[in-house]
């Protein structure tokens, strides 16, 4: 497991420093970043004032944050990946492979650089300041800036001097695929003209037609790249700049997708929630929390699956993304399962890993409210009744219960029969006076949800400024009431915060590229075309759609996927005459099973980060849960009643 | 060789930007042969406003259709235009553009940009959960405005209202929690996503217009022959100030009509001239205290300037 143990530190006295430097960056700004939305909300509740530009200034500082946590997850090596055990073979064929990873990785995170240099350079002007201080491309600088630390982190400095040439061969290579933007960086910079290039523009030159003719072996390469364990967000994004250069541009379009994307409220609360779990996971919030669930539902089997399934729900519901639940929680989660409730790891792992994103449909999920605005104008547009936010929430409680109910289910069945054949001595009744010291020791804890409940609800704070508060919260109980987390351990706290936000986030940024090219080929457009055309019947329209969803969950990210794809679905369903809350709760349904859908989904991921276990184990562990998963969106896709009943 | 210019606009596909954008891509390839090649991309598929520009900057895209927020991405001093109550209606409006037209052309021109026409896009309000008539009853509510519009943020901010950031996605569940108890954005975005649902009074007094631009960076534009360029220029003008004004104004109009006319939907508050004094003054106070930083003095004093030689026309 990730645990925050002692970070590395290079024992050479500069790079020591700058190491130190990095952590200190990173606890600063992720500090920044909790400090002022609450400082904020207090102000404007309270004193009636506000921070000039706060909001402005946030805005720029999840960029540096975001990228500073980048370098900590290449730095920790902690980039996710798909491994299959070929790269870790001791033989000549393993040793292939490694090299080839390298080649691979040289290669695309030298395009990464140079197409990011090209985007900040060329996207923003050094005139814009903040405070008629900072310029704003200063934030900015923090991406190619990153994506050299980590092009020199990723330099496999270990494995000898074959490695090291063959990734500079990649690296050599991404100059000539990356030519167009090296072009537009030297005239911007240097003023040279890229004329003397041929790339005075992209498209009609030579490098289009070379990207052109490379796209599809380029496309294959790094498919098995990705399969035999190069770092996906190397793959995945890779294979967009080259599907770009065959049309005439550069990735920059997409980062600038990435870029917004950091900017909108889900971002902020990513880290803060994450920052949360591990400080409650870091104190004896968790060992606390243990024993009274122990005391209270130790005695019945399977009682800790009950706990764990709700927790997990409830987590879900009001982080709104999938995933935080497993990197906040998991490591708890799993304690009382295994520990506590003496289940076997594989039954915690893939219960923990396959209840991520059950609570995706219960009051305040974000992606429910995310969903529910977009749907608005396009559902409007291709002339349907949109649904409002609270029918959505309606809708989503009986398909909500199903999940919780199945795999609550299931849970306790596959436990009840592992324990058939040990001996489990079940923990003496607990008297009150027991259950009550217990319950007081935790009760902080306990108010954690309450409070960010009221919070929320109450108005006071959006969900970036619930988030804050809610580390703010646990701060105090942890550092100042409790007194288990001193400073350098907060800290090491941070840091671990930001190398697991990073590993997600480098995957957002560059996976973003995939459904950036969808939408500007216009391959969006083609495929609601597509589906008018062909599909004739409303229920098979309804099984492709949960396969095309099954597959989406697999690639993008909720938030991407709502955006990118209920305005097309929504187009589709209005046609076939298929109310817009049921078809809500099948979308965001299909999409959360697609997250633990094996081969990819970014539930597996995230556990396999989390647990720190293969991804193969994790495929083992989730597959029971996966089947209930994919029969419960079946039966909610075709039983409309589920998600009508309350409307 | 067929030159592609590939245009987004926020707006939807099915709106009055919508249909001009369509029609304009018709006419350009029609005028220039099937030479020049518009291809649109509708709503928010391919970002925000800011966004669209940086795509453009680096020529992903070609152009866009951009509101006034997005145009001052480009050239910031822009969205003094929409400073509270400095242009208070659609003549004021439309003398202004005209006047000012040449003069944002040559800003773009300094950013690497080419703008092609001009259009009034209509007006913002304010709209509140509770009746409110006065600033100093809007005081007393929590104003959520989009921080995309930095400046407006600033402005309010300044004025020493009680601003909170809204998400557009968000907006709808901060109205409901009462994180927002106001909202300061165009009736027909608030009908769109259904805010006047919740936010029901409207102050029927325009405090702030806006205005769109269709651009197109200078690379992609400099590759067509002047001689068209004439007439691209022309079409895409005709259509901008004739159908898409129009249309949008009465758009507007009629939208408010039928949220008005809608059960449960949207309460028009009226108010006084001696009312609508108190919020110029108001206004006006915190505008010129906000001059130099979210709004441009030199930007505020031509307009001014436009609209003294418009009230003397006008006499
Ligand atoms: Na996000
Ligand atoms: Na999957």
């Amino acid at each position: 497991m990730v645990e925050a143990t002692e970070l590395k530190i290079n024992p050479n006295p500069f790079w020591g420093f700058m190491n130190r430097f990095e952590h200190g960056l990173g606890f600063v700004l992720l500090m920044l970043l909790t400090l002022i939305p609450v400082i904020e909300a207090i102000l404007r509740s309270v004193f009636f004032t506000a921070i000039p530009y706060a909001q402005n200034f946030l805005d720029n500082l999840i960029i540096p944050l975001t990228f500073v946590g980048i370098a900590l997850t290449t730095k920790e090596g902690r980039h996710l990946s798909i491994n299959i055990g070929l790269k870790d073979r001791k033989d000549s064929f393993g040793e292939f492979v490694r090299l080839f990873i390298d080649f691979v990785s040289g290669l695309i995170i030298g395009l990464y650089f140079f197409n990011s240099l090209e985007y900040v350079l060329l996207g923003f002007s050094s005139e814009e300041k903040l405070y008629g201080l900072i310029p704003v491309i200063a934030f900015m600088l923090s991406l190619p800036l990153c994506m050299f630390i980590v092009t020199w982190r990723m330099v496999p400095k270990k494995r000898g001097k074959l490695a090291i040439a063959v990734y500079f061969i990649g690296i050599a290579f991404s100059t000539i695929f990356g030519m167009a933007s090296i072009a537009a960086v030297l005239q911007e910079v240097a003023s040279i003209p890229a004329s003397s290039f041929g790339l005075e523009f992209f498209d009609g030159s030579w490098w289009q037609d070379m990207m052109t003719v490379v796209r599809i072996p380029a496309v294959i390469i790094l498919l098995i790249a990705g399969v035999v364990g190069a770092p996906l967000f190397l793959v995945l994004g890779g294979i967009s700049v080259f599907l770009f250069g065959a049309d005439g541009f550069t990735f920059t379009g997409a980062l600038s997708d990435s870029i917004s994307n950091l900017k909108t409220s889900s971002t902020p609360a990513i880290a803060l929630f994450t920052f949360t779990g591990y400080l409650l996971s870091e104190s004896q919030a968790s060992k606390r929390l243990i024993a009274l669930f122990q005391g209270f539902l130790g005695r019945l089997p399977g009682g800790m699956i009950i706990v764990v399934v709700l927790v997990s729900a409830f987590f879900t519901s009001f982080t709104g993304a999938s995933g935080i639940t497993i990197l906040a929680l998991g490591a708890m989660l799993f304690a009382i399962l295994k520990d506590s409730g003496k289940n076997s790891e594989s039954l915690s792992i893939g219960l923990i890993s396959s209840s991520g994103a059950i609570g995706l449909m219960f009051p305040p999920s974000l992606a429910i409210i995310i969903y529910g605005a977009i749907q608005m104008s396009s559902v409007a547009s291709a002339g349907g009744v949109p649904a409002n936010i609270l029918q959505l929430f309606l809708a989503g409680i009986l398909p909500g219960l199903l999940f919780v109910g199945g795999m609550i289910g299931l849970g306790v069945f596959l436990s009840r029969r592992e324990h058939k054949g040990i001996h489990w001595e079940k923990p003496a009744k607990w008297t009150r006076q027991e259950m009550f010291v217990a319950l007081k020791a935790s009760a902080l804890e306990l108010l954690l949800p309450v409070i960010i409940l009221t919070v929320y609800f109450a108005g006071w704070a959006g969900i970036v400024e619930t988030a804050a508060f809610a580390v703010v919260y646990t701060l105090i109980i942890e550092v100042f009431v409790k007194r288990e987390i001193g400073l350098k351990k907060l800290i090491e706290i941070a840091v671990y915060t930001l190398i697991i936000y990073g590993g997600i986030m480098a995957i957002l940024t560059f996976v973003k590229g995939l459904s950036y090219y969808f939408v500007i080929s216009q391959f969006d457009i083609a495929l609601v075309a597509w589906a008018q055309e062909t599909i004739q019947s409303p229920l098979l329209f309804l099984l492709l759609l949960n396969v095309l969803l099954l597959i989406v969950g697999c690639f993008m990210d909720i938030f991407s996927a709502i955006v990118i794809f209920v305005p097309l679905v929504t187009g589709i369903a209005t046609v076939f005459g298929i109310n817009q809350a049921h078809l809500a709760i099948i979308f965001l349904s299909n999409l959360s099973v697609g997250f633990i859908t094996p081969p990819v989904g970014m539930d597996l991921f995230l556990s396999s980060y989390r647990f720190n276990r293969p991804m193969v184990k994790i495929y083992k562990d989730v597959w029971p849960f996966v089947l209930l998963q994919i029969g419960i969106v079946f039966l909610i896709t075709y039983v409309p009643w589920f998600s009508m009943a309350f409307l | 060789q067929t030159i592609q210019i590939r245009i987004a606009t926020v707006a939807p596909e099915k709106s009055p930007y919508g249909n001009a954008l369509r029609k304009m891509s018709g006419e350009w390839e029609r005028i220039s042969g099937g030479k020049v090649k518009m291809i649109p991309y509708f709503g928010d598929k391919l970002g925000d406003e800011e966004s669209i520009v940086q795509k453009i900057r680096s020529n992903n895209l070609q152009g866009a259709m951009l509101t006034l927020a997005g145009l001052s991405y480009i050239d910031k001093p822009l969205i003094t235009v929409s400073a509270p109550l400095l242009i208070e209606n659609d003549k004021q409006l439309a003398y202004v553009l005209e006047t000012l037209a040449p003069e944002i052309d040559k800003r773009l021109a300094a950013n690497g940009f080419i703008g092609i026409a001009y259009s009034p896009a209509g007006w913002i309000n304010f709209f509140a959960k509770t009746k409110f008539e006065l600033p100093s009853d809007l005081r007393q509510l929590k104003l959520g405005i989009s921080n995309k519009s930095k400046e407006i943020y600033a402005a309010f901010q300044a004025m020493n209202y009680r601003v909170v950031n809204v998400d557009v996605a968000e907006t709808t569940a901060n109205l409901l929690t009462n994180r927002a108890e106001a909202i300061f954005t165009s009736p027909l975005i608030a009908g769109a996503y259904n805010w006047v649902g919740i936010a029901r009074y409207m102050l029927n007094f325009r405090i702030s217009p806006f205005f769109g631009g269709l651009i197109i960076n200078d690379r992609t534009w400099n590759r067509i022959d002047p001689s068209l360029q004439k007439q691209l220029l022309e079409s895409a003008r005709n259509v901008a100030e004739k159908e898409l004004a129009n249309a949008l104004e009465k758009l507007e109009a009629d939208g408010i009509k039928a949220m008005v006319a809608a059960s449960g939907g949207l309460i028009l508050v009226n108010i006084t001239d001696v009312q609508k004094a108190v919020w110029r003054t108001e206004l006006e106070a915190g505008l010129q205290s906000t001059l130099g930083s979210a709004f441009d003095s030199d930007m505020y004093n031509r307009i001014k300037s436009i609209l003294a030689d418009f009230k003397k026309k006008n006499k």
